[in-house]
């Protein structure tokens, strides 16, 4: 089951499409389409998202936002194969997610839990590779390759509670970067570290982009977070939870925490997904 | 890093201290023991010297093949045994849940039966001899283990278990990379319990139905009014019941030092 | 997958569940047990009939429950079940006395601790059943001799328990003990006790267990009188299915202990958390 060479995966670093280019449907790596999930509840069932529409373009950067209790990390789950939808589907490739597929790998929210703590940084980040049958040279390389990429080369014979939050959160990419998949998912992957190792871990983000081209899908509730990641940002709202906004980010490539966030177009774009969210709620 | 080897390797000096600290006791108590037991004349409270000269005579080394042996080798087997069934079928009932939940009446009540109590039906179906004691010690020393795998497993991360089921991590080495670690430290609590409940089986067994073991020879010691030799039975018993917990500790030390080294530092970043 | 849901959003409760509504929800695990256990009892009464299992060794479920109901009217039993219960509660009641009271001095001073670490490590390994001769010796076949050995094997868990209790009691509520200037009874009546209680509680249900196992297995090997001696007498008139109910009753009251206890420590443990808590609360 080894993968195949011909498989587009992360560091094969293919061209991207400029993420303003209208995005048809075929040319999405990951779609999203009328997914509805709802939850049987005393009186009937509950609609937590409702005929919700995504599309991810391969390169793209694209954040989802929306209030706490939005729905966000069920959507998360449904696209990751976690949960099964009620209704609607996601679509890689070409094919509708049943269980987890093989081309998304996920960073979860929360680090400390996410690592196993018996396990070696080298071995966490080396665990799904042996599930896929790399072979161990192979494997070593993409894991020292990875860990060198979210700049912990020197970590990897220390286990994942020796090292700091921000660190731990690094591995937990580190260990998305190995599998090479066509996508990652982060579930609010920066929720539960101070806000200094937040704007590390937020350049990151975008410098693994620059340099290795990786397509991105990442939930967070930080506006400012969504805006300063995001070639698109998608605006959650509404109870059941529907796509209020879709927004393209004109910013370009080159982003940078301080010039970025003084730029009017940054500051227009957020007070704008602001006042859409705080009308929503009233 | 420099803390947890610190605490490992100590000075010499300070492991001489701790050692004192520790040692005064045992080292008092076998005095005032010798002293006072000294001029004995109870018939069932003999002087230790007569104990020790006894212990000498009847375990060294003749009693260590002839009845240590024999325990140490059912002893083994059955938990061994009970090991294997206990983590096996745990594994199973901790992962289908189900299938655990709709059958943990029968087990805690299985657990409940005493297997002293079930000494009369081993010697009904497998009579006098090893199968009896190895039978009987797996199955007292099962249900610990099996009732805290199940435990163990319930109790892995719910995120532990997505990231493994988002990476696909097949199931076999989710099993040995996932599974069997995360619930470690309680099945290695479950096998420390069965280990102290084999070593009363084993005894147990041999005094009520065997014709070798230690618990045996207490026995006959006993029997034939040979006091001193049933003290230095119960003596070795003693030894040989640290020794295998000693042993055990070292095992779980090895299995569960990343637990350790983690709470360790845990507390450390705490203070 | 709860934890991950619960994190940001979490539509409460039911979105837990994977299909049913949360009332069959609650119902399936008790028909699910329900569902086993007679299929378990039936398995083994087919089997029987069949003659897959020896009734001469094995009973079936129908012999015992024939035995079972016969034991309300058998004065041997109920002086069995009333010897074996007094044999219990006598031990557990010494063991708790003694234990408790040495658990906590030795608990308190880090010193006496570690000075009696070797002692007590060594002594507890020595099982019980060991000196079922020496006490046979001593006593006979008594009530006294049961709870020696009852004694000699469950005062440990309480004492163990009570040490490492003590051990982490809150140092803050220590000092404010020293700071009122309780003096040392108060402190252990009013702080400490509490402070350990949790422990002392899990310590007293393990004992229990303990107790009840060495109460029926001393009276099996020394032959005091008791459900044990019982079991033996059964066994020595291949009574096969009066063995067998014996040891469904002895299994019954180890369940019965275990869930009373354990219901009593989840009081204790449960009044210690609010209790903790609204210490917290206030002295925030």
């Amino acid at each position: 089951m080894a993968e195949s060479a011909t498989t587009p995966a992360v560091a094969a670093r293919r061209p991207a499409e400029p993420p303003d280019t209208a995005g048809e449907r075929h040319s999405a790596l990951l779609s999203v389409q009328r997914l509805t999930k709802s939850y049987p509840v005393p009186e009937g069932r509950r609609t937590v998202v409702e005929d919700l529409d995504l599309d991810v373009r391969p390169g793209e950067i694209v954040t989802i936002v929306g209030p706490s209790g939005a729905g966000k990390t069920t959507l998360l789950r449904c696209i990751a194969g976690l949960l099964p939808a009620s209704s609607g589907q996601v679509v890689i490739g070409g094919r509708p997610v049943t269980g987890p597929p093989e081309q998304l790998a996920v960073v979860f929210q929360d680090y400390s839990r996410s690592l196993m703590p018996w396990l070696s940084v080298r071995h966490n980040v080396e665990l799904p590779l042996r599930g896929k049958n790399v072979p161990r040279d192979e494997r070593r390389r993409r894991v020292t390759d990875a860990l060198a990429d979210v700049g912990l080369g020197h970590t990897a014979e220390q286990h994942p509670w020796q090292l700091s939050g921000g660190m731990q959160q690094r591995v937990a990419i580190a260990r998305a970067l190995a599998y090479r998949p066509q996508a990652m998912l982060m579930d609010e992957p920066f929720a539960s570290v101070d806000a200094q190792t937040r704007a590390d871990l937020e350049d990151l983000v975008l410098d693994l982009r620059q340099r290795l081209d990786i397509t991105i899908l990442l939930v967070t509730h930080d506006i400012d977070e969504a805006v300063y990641l995001g070639d698109t940002v998608v605006v959650l709202g509404g109870r059941p939870t529907r796509v209020r906004e879709r927004l393209t980010v004109p910013l370009g490539r080159d982003r940078d925490q301080a010039t970025t966030k003084a730029l009017p177009e940054f500051v227009r774009l957020r007070t704008h997904i602001l006042t859409g969210i705080r009308e929503g709620a009233s | 890093m420099a803390r947890l080897a610190d605490d490992a390797h100590p000075s010499p000096l300070r492991m001489i201290g701790r050692l004192g600290v520790e040692a005064w006791l045992p080292v008092a108590l076998f005095v005032a023991w010798w002293v006072a037991s000294d001029s004995s004349q109870s018939l069932y409270f003999p002087s230790l010297q007569t104990i020790v000269e006894a212990f000498g005579r009847t375990w060294l080394p003749a009693g260590i093949t002839e009845h240590v042996l024999p325990s140490l080798g059912n002893l083994a087997a059955g938990f061994a045994i009970a090991s294997a069934l206990g983590v096996g079928l745990g594994l199973v009932l901790g992962l289908v849940r189900r299938l655990g939940a709709a059958l943990s009446p029968i087990l805690e009540f299985m657990r409940a039966v005493p297997a002293v109590a079930l000494l009369p039906l081993g010697l009904l179906l497998l009579g006098i001899g090893s199968s009896m004691k190895i039978a009987l010690i797996a199955y007292a020393a099962f249900w610990p283990i099996l009732l805290t795998t199940v435990d163990g497993v319930r109790g892995i991360d719910a995120t532990v278990q997505d990231v493994a089921r988002s990476y696909r991590v097949p199931l076999r080495l989710r099993l040995t990379s996932v599974v069997l670690p995360g619930a470690a430290p309680q099945i290695m609590t479950g096998m420390r319990t069965s280990l102290s409940i084999g070593i009363t089986v084993i005894v147990f067994s041999e005094m009520a139905g065997s014709t070798e073991g230690i618990g045996y020879a207490i026995l006959q010691a006993q029997r034939g009014f040979r006091i001193a030799e049933m003290w230095a039975g119960m003596l070795a018993l003693g030894i040989i019941g640290y020794l295998l917990n000693i042993a055990f500790r070292g095992l779980e030390h090895r299995v569960l030092r990343w637990n350790r080294a983690m709470h360790h530092t845990m507390l450390a970043a705490r203070s | 997958m709860l934890v991950a849901e619960g994190r940001d959003h979490a539509p409460p409760g039911p979105s837990r569940s994977r299909s049913a509504g949360r009332r069959r929800e609650a119902l399936r695990p008790a028909a699910d047990k329900v569902v086993a256990v007679a299929a378990v009892i039936a398995a083994w009464q087919l089997a029987s009939w069949a003659g897959v299992i020896d009734t001469r060794s094995i009973a079936s479920p129908a012999q015992i429950v024939g035995e079972l109901v016969s034991f309300p009217g058998d004065p041997a039993f109920w002086s069995a079940l009333g010897a074996t219960l007094q044999g219990w509660a006598i031990g557990l009641v010494l063991s708790v006395a003694i234990a408790l009271p040495v658990g906590l001095a030795l608990g308190s001073s880090e010193i006496a601790y570690r000075s009696c670490r070797f002692t007590i490590d060594f002594l507890r390994t020595i099982p019980p059943v060991a000196l079922v001769p020496l006490a046979l010796l001593i006593y006979g076949a008594t009530l006294e001799m049961k709870v020696v050995l009852v004694v000699l094997g469950a005062c440990w868990p309480v004492l163990l328990q009570t040490m490492s209790g003590v051990h982490q009691v809150d140092p803050v509520s220590r000092e404010t003990a020293r700071s009122y200037r309780l003096d040392r009874a108060r402190t252990i009546v009013w702080v400490v006790v509490p402070g350990a209680s949790p422990f002392i509680a899990t310590g007293v249900r393990i004992a229990a267990t303990m107790a009840l196992i060495l109460t029926i297995g001393s009276e099996l090997i020394g032959g005091a009188p008791g459900l044990g001696q019982q079991i033996g007498l059964a066994e020595v008139a291949t009574d096969v299915s009066r063995m067998y109910a014996l040891i469904v009753v002895c299994a019954a009251l180890g369940v019965l202990v275990n869930a009373v206890l354990a219901r009593a420590e989840g009081r204790v443990m449960s009044w210690h958390v609010s209790q903790t808590m609204r210490t917290r609360a206030h002295s925030a």
